[in-house]
């Protein structure tokens, strides 16, 4: 009787099972498939997911890696825009969905220890009962993990005014390549002495380590929030009211901006109304501890919005009218696919002051490639996502996307800005981060990398190659 | 590439990966499998169709889990259905492999023919309730609660007469029992009827209940499904008004029957014209003006909840709410995501038994949570699965229907 050979495969599946147990292990060409792909185009195939139920099941399958050579790429909910957990040879998916204990929520130190893969979305709701919140809210808070969001850094709506998540992360526990846990940071305070490895680790897209605990800060809601809705006939328009509105001494706690594409496509998807021959829509919110002082910023907002000749100005009074504004904002990326199958989106960032030359420059690199682009902006913070749509099938046209990809970020760079505010860099942005950086400080960031993970196991060919 | 797929296809390409669906899904916020949430069946079932995967176990278990609770679709900015694709999936496996396991497919065929189905009631309510009392660790089978699960050895419709008459009748109207209430749920018939003749509505109750077809057709099994249409369709298509208690039921009967013959045009008209005259219970008796006949002189807390096919298939949330509230002395509190899936969908709750049933876990903490001592809801199914969630949490509060809720406050 022939006796089957165990195969390197088999091997791998079968120490993850003794680690994590069988129900926190999945293998198998349907369920790879599902981990091979995120919010972008790209693909890969890991080995294995494995799902680690507490740090020390994350330290024992690291040290398993480590002994075998196999790559880990941590994953949350995979709800990235830059490739940052698609695949790569011979990994294994580290995904954090498993370990999602709230372990403490101290209201008089404002802290909240959570671990990784508690949703965005439960903490706010669970935060809520007390009357509190985690400020940072990307657009996909009901879906990523805390851990996707710390890794990304992730940014939202409301970032102009209280900004991103490295902003609330006191402290954290992970695990490096050599399989040692850390903590990093504090518990209580914004800031601890010497290096601040905890701001290293935010944003660092699991290159440095697996994260398995956070200390995060949690804040009381405030008590008034005021929303606002502006359609213009031009997006330039738009734009002035955005610098105008900062310039008064105003910091909204939200000043989002779509165009008339993104108009259209919104109205498509929801029917709510909005109205199609508009150049651009503002949504500007105000929040406080009291009405009263939002009433005389709303006031100044009204006078500052007015001056750019509006065709429709709108103050919510009801919750249910304050939703209706948000509506649009809420299905605007996804609802591009009314119009085109795929889109590419871009994470630019430019000084402020330089808001309506990039509107400019994207309504120009919309017409040199001949690509339809709509313009979605945190306006407040400069953060553009252009949505460049197209057909992945169509050869010839994926081409020009990547080359109008390629400008907008050149653009970016051109007016002082950045080519990522808040997705983070990936699989996607990897090539062009290059541009961005000197020579040297991308020496630099090889060095961070090489400090914490000298052996190049933890989600490695992201951002850069070693 | 199969027909049907391709006929999706550009549907399921419309699908950007955003995630967006994870918070809605059910299935996925169980534990976090990418390949049971709706992105993760809209990406599979397309690389189906573009030859990357087979149509294996694995496969089936993807389309075969869906809850088809359509939540997915309301957060999907994209406009992707995902429980439209995942049912053309479901059909498109069925005509290549048919219908798996074997239990399943007869289930499936049982329900169509009365005489096994009421050979299987009536061994479990004899025989097999009997048994399982005496075997300790027999109380929840498969998440179901066997001692209160409800079954009757003599169906409904044997133990009412054809017309139930009233004097100067308002209206006449048929009803259209469903098999779970017709051999499980057999009070709550008796409710339906006995609001119904209250309301002044002169009920006929036909021998003849054929199965609405729902169950064959999730499953992809159109043919057996058009089949039981027709015999609904001759039985009941000759009365003004047809009735349903059961969401399911109702649904099928108004919607889904009119898609399952979409490619029929001889056929359509009768369907459409049908499916005009059904009415869910609530959906009628709140244009019958009954709420001055409603009598209670003990106060109770109740909470309502949604059946998928009524708040999201059929859109009907308001009308038994208003009836509920229509009662004297009911506080009605609102529960926490009345709308969500109590995890029962069918035969999920049979064949993944462990997803359906952390699924009514969080149901019935919500229930709880709302300090409701009743939970009334439109669907025996869901009925069945709640009150078996309830109970594994070692509670009190009895499920009922709204029809039971309105018949006790109503006097002999």
């Amino acid at each position: 009787m022939a006796v089957a050979q165990k195969t390197d495969q088999d091997t791998l599946v079968e120490a993850l099972i003794n680690i994590a147990g069988e129900q926190d292990v999945v293998t198998g060409r349907v369920a790879m498939y599902a981990y091979g792909y995120d919010a972008t185009l790209l693909f890969g195939v890991p080995r294995a997911v494995v799902f680690p139920e507490s740090t020390q099941e994350v330290v024992d399958i690291v040290n398993y890696c480590r002994a075998t050579g196999v790559n880990i790429v941590p994953r949350g909910a995979g709800t990235n825009e830059s490739g940052g957990t698609i695949p790569v040879d011979n990994c294994i998916i580290m995904n954090c969905c498993r370990m999602k204990k709230v372990l403490e929520v101290d209201l008089d130190n404002y802290v909240a220890i959570i671990e990784p893969g508690v949703v965005n979305y439960d903490i706010q709701e669970m935060l809520a009962k007390y009357g509190y919140y985690y400020p940072p809210d990307p657009a996909s808070y009901k879906a990523s993990t805390m851990g996707g969001n710390v890794g990304e850094c992730s940014g939202g709506p409301k970032c102009f005014k209280y900004g991103v998540t490295r902003d609330y992360i006191y402290g954290m526990e992970f695990v490096t390549s050599d399989g040692k846990v850390r903590w990093v940071g504090g518990r209580d305070f914004c800031s601890e002495p010497f290096y601040d490895l905890t701001r290293i680790m935010c944003g660092s897209e699991g290159t440095l380590g697996y994260m398995t605990k956070f200390a995060i800060r949690i804040e009381p809601i405030p008590a008034a929030k005021r929303t606002m809705l502006a359609f213009y006939n031009e997006p330039v328009d738009a734009a002035q009211s955005v610098a105008d509105i900062v310039a008064a001494g105003i910091v909204p706690t939200t000043l989002e901006m779509m165009d008339n594409l993104i108009i259209n496509t919104a109205e498509d998807a929801t029917g709510a109304g909005l109205p199609r021959d508009a150049g651009a829509m503002l949504i500007i919110e105000v929040d406080g501890p009291a009405y009263g002082d939002l009433d005389d910023q709303v006031k100044t907002i009204t006078e500052v919005v007015k001056k750019a000749k509006p065709k429709q100005f709108k103050i919510a009074t009801t919750a249910a009218e304050v939703d209706a504004c948000w509506l649009a904002r809420r299905v605007a990326i996804g609802s591009v696919a009314h119009r085109a199958p795929s889109y590419s989106m871009q994470d630019i960032t430019v000084p402020r002051s330089k808001f309506p030359q990039a509107v400019a420059g994207i309504v120009q690199t919309s017409k040199d490639y001949d690509l339809d682009i709509g313009i979605l902006a945190h306006a407040g913070d400069g953060n553009f996502h252009p949505l460049v749509l197209f057909d992945q099938r169509n050869k010839e046209q994926s081409e020009r996307v990547h080359k109008a990809e390629a400008a907008l970020v050149k653009m970016a760079l051109d007016l002082g800005g950045t080519m990522s505010g808040e997705h983070g860099v990936g699989l996607l942005k990897k090539p062009l981060l290059p541009n961005e950086y000197e020579p040297v400080t991308m020496g630099a960031f090889r060095n961070i990398k090489r400090a914490f993970d000298p052996i190049n196991r933890m989600n490695p060919t992201k951002i850069f190659d070693l | 590439m199969g027909d049907i797929l391709a006929e999706i296809y550009e549907k399921l390409n419309t699908c950007g990966r955003c995630g967006f669906c994870h918070g809605a899904c059910k299935t996925y916020k169980k534990d976090g499998a990418e390949f049971f949430v709706a992105r993760g069946r809209v990406q599979l079932i397309k690389a189906l169709a573009d030859g990357k995967i087979e149509d294996d176990h694995d496969y089936e278990n993807v389309i075969n889990s869906c809850l088809l609770c359509g939540e997915c679709a309301i957060a999907c900015p994209s406009g992707v259905k995902t429980h439209e694709l995942v049912l053309a999936a479901r059909r498109d496996y069925k005509l290549k492999k048919g219908i798996r396991p074997f239990l399943k497919s007869l289930i499936l065929s049982s329900m169509t023919k009365p005489g096994r189905l009421k050979f299987v009631f009536n061994f479990f309510d004899g025989f097999g309730k009997n048994a399982m009392r005496r075997l300790d660790g027999m109380q929840f089978f498969r998440g179901i609660d066997m001692y209160t699960m409800p079954s009757s050895n003599n169906p409904f419709v044997a133990q009412v007469p054809e017309v139930v008459s009233v004097s100067a009748p308002k209206k006449r109207v048929a009803f259209f029992v469903g098999c779970f209430m017709n051999y499980a749920f057999v009070s709550s018939a008796h409710s339906v009827v006995k609001v119904l003749t209250k309301a002044g509505c002169e009920v006929t109750v036909p021998r003849d209940q054929p199965c609405c077809g729902l169950p064959q057709y999730v499953y992809g099994d159109f043919e057996a499904a058009r089949a039981q249409a027709k015999k609904v369709i001759a039985t009941f298509g000759k009365y003004d008004t047809v009735v349903t208690a059961c969401g399911s039921c109702a649904s099928m009967l108004k919607k889904e029957m009119v898609e399952l013959f979409h490619d029929d045009p001889s056929y359509l008209p009768t369907v459409k014209a049908f499916a005009a005259k059904v009415f869910e219970f609530s959906e009628l008796v709140s244009t019958l003006g009954i709420e001055d006949k409603l009598h209670s002189d003990s106060p109770q807390i109740v909470t309502y909840h949604d059946p998928c096919h009524l708040v999201r298939y059929l859109k009907v949330t308001d009308e038994p709410r208003k009836l509920l509230k229509s009662v004297p002395r009911l506080q009605y509190n609102e529960m926490f995501e009345a709308n969500r899936c109590c995890g029962a969908a069918g035969l999920v709750m049979a064949f993944y038994q462990e997803l359906s049933t952390k699924i009514t876990a969080d149901k019935a903490a919500n229930i709880i949570g709302s300090g409701a001592e009743t939970v009334a809801t439109s669907c025996p199914a869901c009925m069945l699965k709640i009150n078996s969630g309830l109970k594994l949490k070692g509670s009190k509060v009895p499920v009922k229907h709204v029809a039971d809720v309105l018949a006790e406050a109503l006097r002999d």
